[in-house]
């Protein structure tokens, strides 16, 4: 499905991403590991097209991604708050982002009811608008405003931080039921491979902008991969 | 000491924002502007002892010296910045809040309207001893004067924290002089009473410093019960019910962003304030129409007002496309939908102000039809030419929007300011020779028809701009993207 070949990022000369290759299969749930500055949200932001690659390029399903724009159509992201529209109210965002992906409002809102647990009574029918609900809750509902429409590909950039241990249980079943259809492509980012460990079948520790240890999580268990990524993580 | 610090990192934020070239461009801008209106309200403050021939000079003076205050105490509320300094990193610091408060207050004090207040003082001195005997007197009267003025520095800054006051208060006060312009109540009578007062009796000076004294006391105590990022004056979290504005939906595919950029406009305050200015621009043809006069008079003061009264939207919205998203970027960049509806929607949004502001501005056919064409004919050419040329400016003007910075007393609240005003020459210059052209090739309702025109093979010709802007926009995303970090 994503297909990396050449890829290089470089600020004022000093290289942040160096990716020679790097592919990831449709289905896999990709897990993405590493340390501040290990280039995580670069590569996330150039697979968005949020940043020019220096050299190289994304393939997503075919598509080049700074070349065409075709793969907005199969993909959806929330990397931070910039991803939120503060002055609406939870249930129009997610309209707003079902109308984008042609779903509707009866759609959106049966999607969304199956999260109800998740939301946890604080967000749906309260009728506040996104920038006066907490960091958390504000978290909540990026990450399901990513998975409406049935996206081929969903990328989250650190969806555990900062959200309390109920939810994150909550929040790693949700990508675990996702991973188990295999028909979404999943990657997501993390600072602790206890969360990546159950959610993905693939992690990837990047350190320095390269990749240090590409593992399929199955073959091994929990503390065999500590032992691996004790270097660095 | 603590202030010398304040200051360098002003100097900071300032020299670390933006490109060079947009810093450059905009302090061209606003020395342009800013030398503009220094020359008109010199020139203003001497007219003001002849705008009355059937009375004494001064007289005169004091009758209309109300108008000079009001119109001070607007232009301010409008345009004068807000004491702004970086507050959040700053309350937990070792700094008191006393010294925050001082500095920001002695800042708006270096404020350049106050300066230009200066200047008419020395006018109204120089005036008043040339009409007047009594040279005591005028030099109290003009220290008195000045100080009144620069006292609206403070007032307009309790007035900007207090909405629900400021804008009734404004609107009755303008009303009022206006019935008194006509003749209907007369105000001035009483002011004159005032101003020739606070002449005779020289203790009257020591009265307006401690109202000034009154003023920056309560500004300094405002400031200080609300510098915390969870003031009173942070509204209470409002509920708001869903709509979903289904009639829209007949625009097709650009219908989520027509309703998205509908909330956009009413929910914030920033941008209800662009709502509220493009109302006063409806206006600005009055300003023409009713004060008849050698300096607002001619044939481009008619194109100009035309183009204010139906583009005022136009710019107020449009210079900061794509900006008002700034907060979201990032996800309109990622969402399914090309770039090229994302803008044409945006142009949408201004063609449809436009329209709205024609049909508003049919009042003035009250005098005549000569001017309704103008503003029609104007109006077209606006839709067709100056909605792509704002896009263009728009493309270049990138300054990070922070909708809610009003939540907070140091925010800056005010979305319209003299620097951004620049974007507006070209837009305002090209119809203007325009105007002057055809006029002077043809008869008035042939030029106003060609005018119109022009203004349908702009609309015509929307594939070719749209490429020519998406392609520019699309250049320009990744440094954008880049800006609203």
């Amino acid at each position: 499905m994503i297909q990396v070949q050449e890829l290089k990022k470089a600020y004022n000369g000093v290289l942040v991403l160096d990716l020679p290759e790097l592919n990831i299969p449709t289905g896999e749930s990709f897990g993405l590991v590493g340390n501040n500055g290990a280039g995580k949200t670069t590569f996330f932001s150039l697979l968005l097209d949020l940043i020019e690659p220096t050299k190289g390029f994304i393939k997503n399903n075919e598509v080049v991604v700074n070349k065409s724009e075709d793969w907005k159509g199969f993909t959806t992201a929330f990397l931070d708050e910039t991803f939120l529209i503060g002055y609406l109210t939870c249930e129009e965002y997610f309209y707003f982002l079902g109308e984008l992906r042609h779903q509707s409002k009866e759609q959106v809102d049966g999607f969304i009811n199956q999260y109800a647990d998740f939301f946890n009574d604080e967000i749906l029918g309260k009728n506040k608008f996104i920038r006066d609900l907490s960091k958390g809750n504000q978290k909540k509902v990026g990450i399901i405003g990513a998975l409406i429409g049935n996206p081929k590909v969903v990328i989250l950039d650190e969806p555990f931080a900062n959200l309390d241990p109920t939810t994150q249980i909550r929040l790693k079943k949700i990508l675990r039921n996702i991973a188990d259809t295999k028909q979404t492509t999943l990657l997501v980012s993390s600072h602790d491979l206890n969360h990546t460990y159950e959610v993905s079948d693939r992690i990837v520790c990047f350190e320095k902008g390269k990749v240090v240890q590409d593992i399929k999580t199955t073959e091994y268990s929990f503390e065999e991969l500590t032992a691996f990524f004790d270097v660095v993580v | 000491m603590y202030i010398k610090q304040l200051i360098s990192l002003d100097w900071k934020s300032f020299k670390r924002t933006g490109g060079l070239l947009q810093t450059i461009l905009m302090g061209v801008g606003k020395a342009y502007f800013g030398i503009c209106y220094f020359i008109v309200v010199v020139a203003l403050s001497f007219a003001v002892f002849e705008l009355d021939e059937s009375r004494a000079p001064v007289e005169s003076f004091f009758r209309y010296a109300i108008y000079f205050w009001v119109g001070d105490l607007l232009l301010r509320y409008f345009f004068q910045k807000m004491p702004t300094a970086h507050i959040k990193p700053l309350l937990i610091q070792n700094i008191r809040k006393k010294s925050i408060i001082t500095y920001a207050l002695l800042k708006t004090t270096f404020s350049f309207f106050n300066f230009t207040n200066l200047i008419v003082g020395i006018v109204v001195l120089i005036q008043l001893i040339n009409y007047e005997s009594d040279p005591l007197n005028s030099v109290i009267f003009a220290c008195s004067y000045t100080l009144l003025l620069i006292a609206n520095c403070y007032l307009v800054q309790l007035l900007n924290h207090i909405n629900k006051v400021a804008i009734p208060f404004l609107v009755i006060f303008i009303a009022l002089l206006t019935l008194d312009y006509f003749n209907y109540i007369e105000i001035t009578r009483f002011t004159a009473v005032v101003f020739s007062f606070i002449y005779h009796q020289a203790w009257m000076l020591a009265v307006i410093l401690i109202y000034i004294a009154f003023l920056v006391y309560n500004c300094f105590h405002f400031y200080k019960n609300n510098l915390s990022l969870e003031s009173s004056i942070i509204q209470k979290t409002q509920t708001y019910k869903y709509y979903d504005l289904e009639f829209l939906n007949r625009f097709g595919s650009l219908a989520p962003f027509l309703k998205l950029d509908l909330k956009l406009l009413t929910r914030n305050k920033r941008t209800r304030t662009v709502l509220y200015m493009s109302l006063a621009f409806l206006l600005y043809g009055l300003l023409i129409l009713l004060f008849p006069s050698t300096v607002f008079s001619g044939d481009s003061m008619l194109v100009i007002s035309a183009l204010m009264v139906t583009g005022g939207f136009m710019m107020l919205f449009g210079q900061y496309v794509p900006s008002w998203d700034s907060s979201y970027y990032p996800l309109m960049m990622t969402q399914n939908i090309p770039y090229r509806k994302y803008l044409e929607s945006k142009w949408l949004v201004m063609v449809i102000g436009t329209v709205f502001s024609m049909i508003l501005g049919s009042f003035y056919l009250y005098f005549g039809w000569k001017i309704y064409l103008t503003i029609l004919a104007v109006g077209f050419y606006n839709i067709g030419w100056n909605c792509y040329l704002t896009l263009i400016t728009g493309a270049f003007v990138r300054s990070k929007i922070d909708l809610t910075s009003n939540k907070n007393a140091f925010g800056d609240s005010k979305a319209f300011n003299i620097k951004t005003m620049l974007i507006s020459v070209p837009v305002l210059v090209i119809p203007i020779i325009l105007y002057m052209v055809l006029n002077l090739l043809f008869e008035f309702q042939y030029a106003m028809l060609i005018l119109t025109l022009i203004g349908l093979i702009g609309i015509l010709i929307k594939k070719p701009m749209f490429d020519l802007i998406e392609k520019l926009y699309k250049k320009q995303k990744y440094v954008t993207i880049q800006a609203y970090k």
